[in-house]
């Protein structure tokens, strides 16, 4: 009895063994949302280490070394699939878009800005801010083109400077909301 | 009597090049969140003032361990087919060890693992219009770095 | 009790939670009964009971003593297999198992603290003064109140942090207090306290300088380098 009883056991571990080794590559379940790892560590530190670098690079007026060391961490594509990934990434455009209106470059600021709007989650401070952005890049940009003589151009980024601060105050307002609404369900 | 280290912080005393060292590795290692003697003690400090919780995901797995740990051994009678039957399911587990995914992020402990999410409820007001990126950045790391030590704890009780 | 903490809001989503079920939960309502069963060998009764009282153990007697989270969880961890390895030998007291739990925690804390070369403001003079009154309560089954209210466990160690900050200069203390416990970003502090984030930084480093004198706080004793 005691002899088959451990045959049955030694076969039941040697498929069970066997079952598992071939187990497809489909993911499990559990296995769909990526985990706090190693290379997001990396990425996280990268990230922090180029802002505090082009603090610096700013600091001492050199704004195009600063765009430059910013530029690397947003030419990162992997790791979409993490959240954090992505919001840094949004942040680190709406602070790319920011330089890059300092110096006039209205086109590159609002290609940034777009980008981080697809990155942002919706209805978050990261979208308000990059909508803030924009709104500061457009005044800017009102501003120079007056001064241009271009008072239709300077028209149109003025309107488009307004609704894009707009926008902002309704994303952050519903941001606000939000977390106010839960700090109310939390008591 | 109230006893004051400095001697007259209103004229602070000029720093020594050592102690604009030593400032400055304080600084990194705060940040970064590495190891540094007064580093460690001053985050220690953030215990005593408000710790936070136990993440019940930890909690369970640590009284999983335990009484796991310190389950009473079989009977003596069956002590022979339990070795054996252990004897089985060792080579089992050698199949999957060989062939197998790696045994850290097996589906018991993986699904304990904690997963990547927004970073949203880090930041309570909307962002400053200009500056404040690089200290969101530090905030988004500090606070994963603290993910990424319960992980490593949770895939194989590793020191964080 | 509420399960979960004020906290639970920012907690991070995990793919699964194992939680006590609203069953174990129910049984706590009769903890007599609990432990007596974990007595008898439950296991399920004794899980349900260490990880109903583990997280106060963690928060409010581990990780404010030990200073470190790792460290207080592998102190958690020796606490529950204690706590497993004795509960024969426990007896029913009228105020609950935690004052007997709280015993094993304080005296892994204290053993921790006497092994490791680390600077932490508990002193381990300290912990063993704790661990004798706490020892003398449970052996005279009439716990003091500190016992009872996980509060006013939290309370005594914020209070011992707040006399410390008392003792050195207000200016100190507010950098501590800004950069460490409010966790404000080293500029915002800076610029609040009126001096550039680089003298910030030394003015951090001889708060904490200053700290360590009056708490005389030091490397605790052991063998670990």
């Amino acid at each position: 009895m005691t002899t088959k009883l451990i045959r049955l056991v030694f076969l039941l571990g040697l498929l069970w063994g066997m079952g598992c080794s071939q187990r497809s590559d489909t993911p499990c379940v559990c296995e769909a949302t990526p985990v706090v790892d190693t290379a997001l560590m990396a990425f996280l530190s990268k990230a922090k280490a180029a802002h505090h670098q082009a603090d610096l690079l700013e600091q001492s007026g050199q704004v195009d070394a600063a765009i430059e060391v910013l530029d690397k961490v947003t030419s990162f594509t992997q790791m979409s699939d993490r959240a954090e990934v992505r919001e840094v990434l949004a942040d680190t455009l709406a602070r790319l878009s920011d330089l890059r209106g300092q110096r006039g470059q209205w086109e590159e600021s609002e290609a940034d800005i777009r980008k981080g709007l697809e990155l942002a989650p919706s209805g978050s401070y990261f979208e308000g801010h990059l909508y803030e952005m924009r709104g500061v890049n457009e005044e800017r940009r009102a501003k120079a083109q007056a001064e241009q003589g271009d008072a239709e151009g300077a028209q149109t980024a003025r309107r488009r400077a307004i609704e894009a601060f707009e926008r902002a105050i309704q994303i952050q307002d519903s941001v606000i909301r939000r977390e106010l609404s839960d700090e109310g369900a939390d008591r | 009597m109230t006893v004051y280290d400095d001697k007259g912080w209103e004229e602070l005393t000029p720093p020594t090049p050592q102690e604009v060292e030593q400032a400055q590795a304080l600084r990194e290692a705060l940040e970064a969140g590495e190891d540094h003697p007064d580093a460690d003690l001053l985050r220690s400090l953030r215990f005593l003032e408000n710790p936070p919780p136990l993440e019940p995901r930890v909690n369970e797995w640590l009284v999983h361990r335990a009484l796991h740990k310190m389950a009473p051994s079989h009977r003596g009678r069956w002590v022979a087919s339990g070795v054996a039957a252990a004897l089985a399911l060792a080579a089992g587990v050698v199949v999957v060890l060989s062939t197998g995914p790696d045994p850290t992020t097996a589906p018991v402990v993986r699904a304990s693992l904690v997963s990547c999410r927004s970073t949203q409820s880090l930041f309570h007001e909307p962002f400053d219009r200009h500056g404040g990126t690089s200290s969101r950045m530090d905030r988004i790391a500090r606070d994963r770095a603290r993910d990424y030590r319960t992980n490593l704890f949770l895939r194989g009780g590793v020191q964080p | 009790m509420r399960w979960g903490s004020e906290n639970e809001r920012s907690l991070p989503q995990t793919s699964k939670v194992t939680a006590v079920t609203p069953s174990d939960a129910a049984d706590l309502l009769d903890e007599p009964r609990l432990v007596q069963r974990a007595k008898a060998g439950d296991r399920r009764a004794l899980g349900t009971l260490l990880s109903h009282h583990g997280p106060r153990l963690y928060r409010a007697v581990l990780l404010p003593r030990l200073g470190n989270e790792a460290r207080a969880r592998d102190a958690l961890s020796i606490t529950y297999e204690k706590a497993i390895q004795h509960m024969p030998q426990y007896e029913w007291q009228p105020c609950g198992i935690y004052p007997w739990l709280r015993v094993i925690a304080l005296r892994t804390a204290l053993d921790m603290l006497r092994a490791r070369r680390r600077e932490v403001l508990f002193d381990p003079q300290d912990v063993s003064r704790e661990l004798e009154s706490a020892q003398a309560s449970v052996s005279s089954s009439m716990p003091g109140l500190d016992a009872f209210h996980e509060r006013d466990e939290l309370d005594a160690v914020r209070a011992m942090l707040h006399d410390a900050l008392a003792r050195i200069h207000p200016r100190y203390a507010t950098a501590i207090r800004l950069r460490i416990l409010e966790d404000l970003p080293r500029e915002q502090v800076a610029e609040q306290m009126g001096v550039t984030p680089a003298t910030f930084d030394v003015l951090l480093h001889r708060s904490i300088a200053s700290l360590k004198k009056v708490m005389d706080v030091r490397g605790t004793e052991g063998s670990e380098p």
